[in-house]
C-alpha cells in the first residue's frame, strides 16, 4: 500500500524549559515500506517546504544497532513492536487512517514540561 | 584526504523499496556462505517476476542461471565483495533484475535447507525421513546460523525469506580511503591523530570483511599508545593554550561566519534535497563501475550543485537552539567537496583496482586491470576551492611482490 493517509500527534516543545504540546499533523502518501523515521523524513521535507520548523529527533545508524531513535510511539517506547527499534519498525503495522501519538522520551535533558515555563534554576 | 576513489560495494544489501529511503540495510556477508545467487535465464521471465505475475519459486532449476558459480567456478558465491557486486550489476544491466525496479538478484537458501535437513535427518537416526521431515529440519538449521538475518529481511521487506528467495542488490558499503596520515598515524594538522576507519592507512585500494574493526584495534592498541606519547612528549611543558588567545578567536570568527552564512541564504531547497541529489550523482558516475567520461560530468555536476547549495539551501529553526537541519546543511556542505575529490581522484587512476572499476581498463572477460607500472601510488589529496593538489606517494614492496587476484 502506497497512500496511507495518518494524523500524527506530534509533542512539540521548543527546549528543556519551553512549554511544550501536542500539535496535529495530516499525512498522505505514506508507503507502507518505510520505516517510521523515513515517514517522519517525509513529514519534515513538506514542512522545510512550508518554512515551517521540522521535528527534531535522534537518530544514527538506522539499522537497529545503535538504539539512538529514542521516540515514545503510542506509549511505547520505540513503538509497540516487541525487540524493535523505531528506525525498524515499518509502517505496515499501522493502519491507514490511524492517529499516532510521538512525544520524547522523558529525560532531564528534555523534561516534558506541560505547565507553563519556567525559568532556569541556576545551578 | 586519501584514496577517496577506493570504495567498497557491499554485494548482500536488501534492494531499494522508494525514493524515500533513508539508507539500505546491508545484510551481513555470512549468508553466501549457504545462499546461492541466481537470475532467471530468460528476459522474458525476468520480466513477469518484476510485474508480480511470477515469482522465483515459479521458474524451474534449468531456467536459472547461478552466475556466479558459472563464471567463477573455484570460488563461486564467496568471491570477493567487488567481483560478487559487479556481477549483480552485469546480470541486472542485461535485463535479468527480479525486482520491481529491476535491480535485484536472488539469493537463495533452497539447496542448503535440503544439504543440512538431510544431514540432520542423518545424525539424528531418520533414514526415512520424507521430503517435508527433511525440510523441516533443514529449515531449523537455517534458523540456527541465521534467523536473526531473516528476521531482519522480513521485518524490512514483509517477505518471508524461508519460503521465497531473498532478493539481494549492491550498495555502498565502506569507503577505504580517509584522512592521510602519516606512519606514527598523525594527519597533517600536528597533534591531530585519525585511528581507525577515518584514516586511509591499512587497507588499501580493498578491504576484507571485519578489518574495519581489525584496524581499530590495531591502530588503537599497537601504534598510538607509543606514537602519541612520543608527540606528547614534547608538549608536556607546554603552557596551557589559551581559549581566548587570537588562533581560538580566529577559528571562532570562522566557524560562525559559516554558520551564519548559511542561515542566511534563506533559498527553496532543503539540505536533504541537495544530499539526495549528490548521492544520485555518486552512484550514477563514481558507483560500481566508472569511466572518464562520467566522471567528468559527474564533477562538472557535482560543481553546479554546489553552487546552487550556497545559494538555495534553506535551513529553518534558528542557530541557538538544538537544530538538526543546521547540523545536516553544515554536512552536506562538506559532502559537495567530499564527493568531487572522489570523482577527481576516480578520473585520476586509469586502471581498475580492488573498489575502484574503470571500465576502460578490464580484461577481455570483464576483469578489473590492474597498471602497477604507472599507478602504484596513494593519492594524497590537498583541498583548493578550485583544482585539489594531489601528491603521490609511491608504494614500495620490499618483501612481497605484486600480484594479480584470480578467483576462475
Amino acid at each position: 500500500m502506497d497512500n496511507m493517509k495518518l494524523k500524527l500527534k506530534v509533542w512539540r516543545q521548543g527546549g528543556k524549559y519551553a512549554k511544550g504540546q501536542f500539535v496535529t499533523y495530516d499525512l498522505d502518501g505514506v508507503n507502507d515500506h518505510m520505516s517510521f523515521l523515513e515517514m517522519l523524513d517525509v513529514l519534515n521535507e513538506k514542512l522545510i517546504n512550508l518554512k515551517e520548523d521540522p521535528i527534531a529527533f535522534e537518530h544514527d545508524c538506522r539499522e537497529g544497532i545503535c538504539g539512538t531513535c529514542s521516540l515514545v510511539i503510542n506509549g511505547y517506547a520505540h513503538g509497540p513492536m516487541q525487540q524493535t527499534t523505531a528506525c525498524q519498525l515499518h509502517m505496515r503495522h499501522f493502519r491507514d487512517g490511524e492517529t499516532i501519538t510521538i512525544e520524547p522520551w522523558r529525560s532531564r535533558a528534555l523534561s516534558h514540561r506541560e505547565g507553563p515555563g519556567r525559568q532556569p534554576r541556576c545551578l | 584526504m586519501a584514496n577517496p576513489c577506493f570504495t567498497q560495494i557491499h554485494p548482500t544489501c536488501i534492494p531499494v523499496s522508494g525514493e524515500y529511503q533513508s539508507k539500505l540495510t546491508l545484510m551481513s556477508e555470512s549468508l553466501r556462505n549457504d545462499g546461492r545467487v541466481w537470475v532467471p535465464k530468460k528476459q522474458d521471465d525476468a520480466a513477469a517476476i518484476r510485474e508480480g505475475k511470477k515469482t522465483g519459486l515459479e521458474i524451474p532449476e534449468a531456467d536459472r542461471d547461478y552466475y556466479l558459480e558459472r563464471r567463477y567456478p573455484a570460488f563461486g558465491n564467496l568471491v570477493p565483495r567487488d567481483v560478487a557486486s559487479r556481477a549483480a550489476k552485469t546480470a541486472c544491466d542485461e535485463g535479468l533484475g527480479v525486482s520491481p525496479t529491476g535491480l535485484a538478484v536472488y539469493l537463495d537458501f533452497d539447496a542448503a535447507i535440503e544439504r543440512y535437513g538431510k544431514s540432520r535427518a542423518h545424525s539424528l537416526n531418520e533414514y526415512n525421513a520424507d521430503d517435508m521431515r527433511i525440510r523441516e529440519l533443514g529449515v531449523g538449521v537455517i534458523e540456527e546460523k541465521y534467523g536473526n538475518l531473516f528476521e531482519m529481511y522480513e521485518k524490512i521487506t514483509g517477505e518471508d525469506p524461508y519460503v521465497m528467495p531473498m532478493k539481494i542488490y549492491p550498495a555502498v558499503h565502506y569507503t577505504m580511503g580517509g584522512l592521510w596520515v602519516d606512519y606514527n598515524l598523525q594527519t597533517n594538522i600536528p597533534g591531530l591523530f585519525a585511528i581507525g576507519e577515518a584514516n586511509f592507512s591499512d587497507h588499501g585500494a580493498n578491504r576484507l570483511g571485519a578489518s574495519a574493526l581489525m584496524q581499530g584495534l590495531a591502530d588503537g592498541y599497537f601504534v598510538l599508545p607509543y606514537t602519541i606519547g612520543t608527540f606528547l612528549s614534547q608538549e608536556i611543558r607546554n603552557p596551557k593554550v589559551d581559549p581566548e588567545g587570537p588562533a581560538f578567536k580566529e577559528q571562532e570568527a570562522r566557524s560562525q561566519a559559516r554558520i551564519d552564512k548559511i542561515m542566511g541564504i534563506n533559498g527553496t531547497k532543503s539540505a536533504e534535497t541537495f544530499h539526495r541529489e549528490l548521492g544520485k550523482i555518486m552512484w550514477e558516475y563514481c558507483g560500481m563501475a566508472r569511466n572518464a567520461e562520467g566522471l567528468q560530468k559527474g564533477r562538472r555536476m557535482i560543481r553546479e550543485l554546489r553552487e546552487e547549495f550556497w545559494s538555495n539551501v534553506y535551513v529553518p529553526g534558528r542557530i541557538k537552539e538544538y537544530n538538526p537541519e543546521l547540523e545536516k546543511a553544515l554536512r552536506v556542505a562538506d559532502f559537495l567537496e567530499l564527493g568531487e575529490l572522489m570523482m577527481l581522484d576516480a578520473l585520476d587512476r586509469n586502471e581498475s583496482c580492488g573498489g575502484h572499476f574503470r571500465e576502460e581498463y578490464q580484461s577481455e572477460e570483464g576483469e578489473a586491470l590492474r597498471r602497477d607500472d604507472e599507478y602504484a601510488y596513494v593519492s594524497a589529496w590537498e583541498w583548493d576551492d578550485k583544482d585539489p593538489i594531489l601528491h603521490k606517494e609511491e608504494l614500495i614492496f620490499e618483501n612481497v611482490e605484486l600480484k594479480t587476484r584470480s578467483y576462475k
